[in-house]
């Protein structure tokens, strides 16, 4: 029996509104947890420091410079993928690789586009020039 | 401790015959309640294992399968646990008899991630067992969060995809033996290096299918058990942990954390201080080759798994024989019946009554099965043991 379900969703970002804002625009904003600085990206609900009660005062937002190192890479059928730390952040981020084809050690983060949840990165053999 | 009085499980394929899950979940429970020599009437509780409703168009999965078991009245819920779902099944089952909620229970996994959508739509469903936000949301399958797992994997402990080949092709010659299994295969090293590249270091023979199936356990307290039934094999041990949810959070993307917490807790329960000197078989969950190394490390089976996995420690004629049912590389893997799965091949080999090929000549006296969901997220650990001594 054929049958077809489809489902158009509405789905509230949350405390992940600001971040999400950021990767449209192609703009790499952290979260930082106000006791320990840990700076995550993408941010962590709550901070390995464990002393937060998880509440949004106990954390502030953070805009870094949108590049990084690649730590593990995978390319196959789905595309490239890397684990990723991004300079000033403590945690990896996976990442969706904008240019597959190109290799290299260093990302920087791009706008997402269609991929909006989706940290993209643009890959190059050296590292990429910042604006402080 | 729980006696496993009986058990039960369908072939595990892509169902071409027009059956559903409802029909394959009746056969693994059917199979199951006769091997325990009990009658639907003595069971008081039961626990439905399946990972998404997205799979099966059906929402409250135990409510229809009480039914269709004729067990209406009967306590009834559904665990989930991703792809830990069977085992997270198991410990709530045995959870029930331990507490003393419940005497006899039936607990039966099922999943149709084979037939009932394309390989595509599944691939896509799979990606929201990460962090949807993050992950699953971005497209990024769960091939390639594995694939970065063996990286870090590989990376740390000198694992080369000649190990993960090896794997693929030792499970799936397991397979051979195992009737009920999805791909029994006999291929080399090479045909696994030769296959499609999916997510490097992970080819196609790298990876487990999508399966069809049903499983069932009747799992009974001690006293509850028929006479006949009092020496069958028990769970001695359940352990349960996590790890965080996004690779990047993780000190090691590379290591199982959270299923060596799951196997340190059943191991305590079951009395295990020297696992790979206690356990002679595992079950473990190899949703990819190399899955099943970075397993055999976390579950703590050696003190130095990679000499020890090439030097054929792990395979039937070794030490400690693992995935001797093809895993869910070769046996399948619908995803809610594989925890379960494991469970009923850990039981017939301590029982001895496994397929002729596959049965140990000396059957364990321990055994463990392994899930997880996400990659080694929710992950839990069980430990069956034969009759005490």
């Amino acid at each position: 029996m054929k049958y077809q379900l489809v489902l158009d969703y509405h789905l509230g970002e949350g405390a992940l509104g600001p971040y999400l804002e950021g990767l449209s625009e192609g703009i790499a904003l952290a979260r930082q947890c106000r006791r320990c600085d840990r700076v995550t990206f993408p941010p962590e609900r709550n901070c390995t420091c464990q002393s937060q009660d998880n509440l949004p005062a106990s954390f502030g937002w953070k805009t870094l410079a949108g590049t990084a190192t690649i730590v593990h890479r995978t390319d196959g059928l789905g595309g490239g993928y890397a684990l990723a730390r991004f300079d000033g952040a403590d945690n990896l981020a996976v990442c969706r690789i904008d240019n597959p084809d190109e290799e290299g050690a260093y990302a920087t983060l791009l706008a997402t586009g269609e991929y909006r949840p989706a940290i993209t990165v643009e890959i190059s053999g050296e590292p990429f020039e910042t604006v402080e | 401790m729980v006696l496993v009085a009986g058990t039960g499980m369908t072939a595990f394929n892509r169902r071409k015959d027009g059956s559903g899950f409802r029909d394959w979940a009746s056969d693994a429970f059917e199979e199951a309640l006769v091997a325990a020599q009990i009658g639907r009437s003595d069971i008081d509780a039961l626990v439905v294992a399946s990972e998404s409703d997205y799979f099966s168009m059906q929402l409250n999965p135990a409510s229809v399968l009480s039914d269709d078991f004729g067990l209406s009245g009967v306590s009834c819920q559904r665990a989930e646990g991703g792809g830990a779902s069977g085992q997270v099944a198991v410990h709530a089952g045995a959870t029930l008899i331990l507490s003393g909620l419940a005497r006899r229970v039936a607990v039966v996994g099922f999943e149709p991630s084979a037939s009932y959508l394309s390989g595509a739509a599944v691939s896509e469903l799979y990606g929201y067992s990460f962090d949807a936000w993050t992950d699953g949301m971005s497209g990024v399958s769960s091939t390639a969060l594995y694939a970065l797992s063996a990286k870090a994997f590989m990376a740390r402990c000198g694992a080369t995809h000649d190990d993960f080949a090896a794997i693929a092709v030792q499970n799936r010659t397991y397979a051979c033996d195992n009737p009920l299994a999805h791909l029994p295969l006999e291929i080399t090293a090479e045909d696994v290096r030769d296959s499609t590249m999916i997510s490097d270091p992970y080819r196609r023979l790298d990876c487990s299918p999508l399966s069809d199936g049903a499983a069932a356990l009747i799992l009974t307290h001690p006293d509850a058990a028929p006479e006949s039934r009092r020496a069958c094999p028990r769970i001695t041990g359940i352990g349960a942990g996590s790890d965080r949810v996004r690779l990047g959070d993780r000190s090691d993307p590379g290591y199982f954390a959270g299923k060596e917490i799951a196997a340190r807790r059943a191991y305590a329960m079951a009395g295990i201080e020297h696992p790979h000197r206690q356990i002679g078989l595992a079950e473990v969950y190899d949703a990819y080759s190399g899955a099943q190394l970075q397993a055999i490390e976390a579950l703590g089976l050696s003190e130095d798994f990679l000499a020890e996995f090439r030097s054929g420690c792990f395979a039937q004629s070794g030490r400690l024989p693992v995935n001797l049912s093809g895993g869910l590389m070769g046996q399948g893997a619908p995803v809610g019946a594989t925890g379960v799965a494991q469970a009923v091949s850990c039981v017939r080999q301590i029982d001895g009554t496994y397929h002729s090929g596959l049965q140990l000549r000396d059957p364990p006296r321990v055994a463990i099965a392994d899930t997880h969901g996400g990659v080694a997220t929710v992950c839990a650990v069980t430990v069956f043991s034969g009759e005490a001594e």
